[in-house]
């Protein structure tokens, strides 16, 4: 299993869990300069991008703390620039994580949604 | 005594599960239902399967498995375990049981002979899900509607030959029961469980009028309990 398969993976997994939980995904794998942001979606009024990490289980360290502070500027960002192209730069929005874990076969382990994961 | 059923006399089904010549070729399984839960926000889908309900013999066997996420190399090879030769389930299990998340449940002759076959499968197919390492949110049932097993569920007449968690748990459970069967042909070693598994094939019947019917057989079953003396017409 290669990283992007699994990182494909988790991202099907994160994007039907927050479909579940109300969010409307807008895009999926937006790029720009900045780099890429894995979902873009909305909560009612609020524009929401999405960080999706997957580790399989019993890899080095938690997929939160693979989340850097480079990392997290970058999101902010391309969100940023995201909002200048499509949206409404003085709106409301945030940035959130999901973290996906998988068992070494591929099978879901755990899921968990961070809101507001990355501070403005 | 339990109930007749009258089940088990002519069993075609899977009886021997050997590709036999002539046949149209097996349907590809694929993943069109786990993906249309995953849509709907169900993240851990199981397809369940049942085995074993047709013999006079042994227990009815159920298989739970949830698929991993990423698409495996032998997914392509799954199909519904009547469709593959023993020999190709016996490959297939460890592949499937390796990367996917399985469980197995099953309940005794007994259970049958006292519950009825109805409910004695829903037991199996609840300790099946029981054994997996996280209850699934989802699942997807071979042939009719059953009971409540936990989860939502969505039954799939055919599911065994069309869904492709359903066909990997028909070969896990397949291979399970045939192993058991093949093991309590060493504690009973008169009616040639190894060979039929415990469905009604002439030789089995056979035995089964000379020798009466063992611990393991159904009596609530019609030839086992003919064959009992239990069955006074």
């Amino acid at each position: 299993m290669s990283r992007q398969t699994l990182g494909a993976a988790g991202e099907r997994l994160a994007r039907g869990y927050l479909e579940r939980q109300g969010y409307t995904i807008l895009a999926a794998n937006y790029r720009c300069r900045w780099g890429e942001i894995d979902l873009v979606a909305s909560e009612g009024e609020t524009m929401v991008f999405v960080e999706v990490r997957t580790l399989r289980d019993g890899a080095f360290g938690t997929p939160e703390e693979s989340l850097g502070p480079r990392k997290a500027l970058h999101l902010r960002r391309a969100a940023q620039t995201y909002l200048r192209q499509h949206g409404d730069p003085a709106g409301e929005w945030r940035i959130d994580f999901v973290a996906v874990v998988l068992s070494a076969g591929g099978v879901l382990r755990d899921l968990r949604l961070l809101r507001g994961a990355v501070e403005e | 005594m339990g109930r007749l059923t009258g089940k088990g006399a002519v069993q075609s089904r899977d009886r021997e599960g050997a590709d036999r010549p002539g046949r149209a070729p097996a349907m590809v399984p694929d993943t069109s239902e786990e993906e249309a839960c995953l849509r709907l926000g169900y993240l851990t889908v199981a397809g369940v399967d049942e085995v074993g309900r047709g013999p006079l013999a042994g227990p009815v066997v159920a298989a739970a498995v949830v698929l991993p996420s990423c698409r495996g190399a032998w997914w392509k090879e799954v199909r519904d375990s009547k469709a593959l030769t023993p020999l190709a389930r016996a490959r297939l299990a460890p592949r499937i049981e390796a990367e996917a998340a399985v469980g197995v449940g099953l309940a005794s002759a007994q259970e049958i002979d006292t519950r009825g076959l109805t409910q004695a499968t829903r037991l199996a197919m609840q300790r099946a899900l029981c054994s997996l390492l996280a209850p699934p949110d989802f699942l997807l049932v071979d042939g009719l509607p059953t009971a409540w097993l936990g989860a939502p569920q969505r039954a799939i007449v055919g599911g065994d030959a069309t869904c492709l968690s359903i066909a990997a748990a028909s070969v896990v459970a397949k291979l399970f029961r045939d192993r058991l069967m093949e093991e309590q042909d060493r504690c009973y070693p008169a009616y040639g469980f190894a060979r039929h598994r415990g469905y009604a094939t002439p030789d089995h019947l056979a035995a089964l009028r000379s020798q009466g019917p063992c611990p393991i057989h159904r009596v609530s079953y019609r030839p086992v309990a003919e064959a009992a003396g239990l069955l006074l017409l």
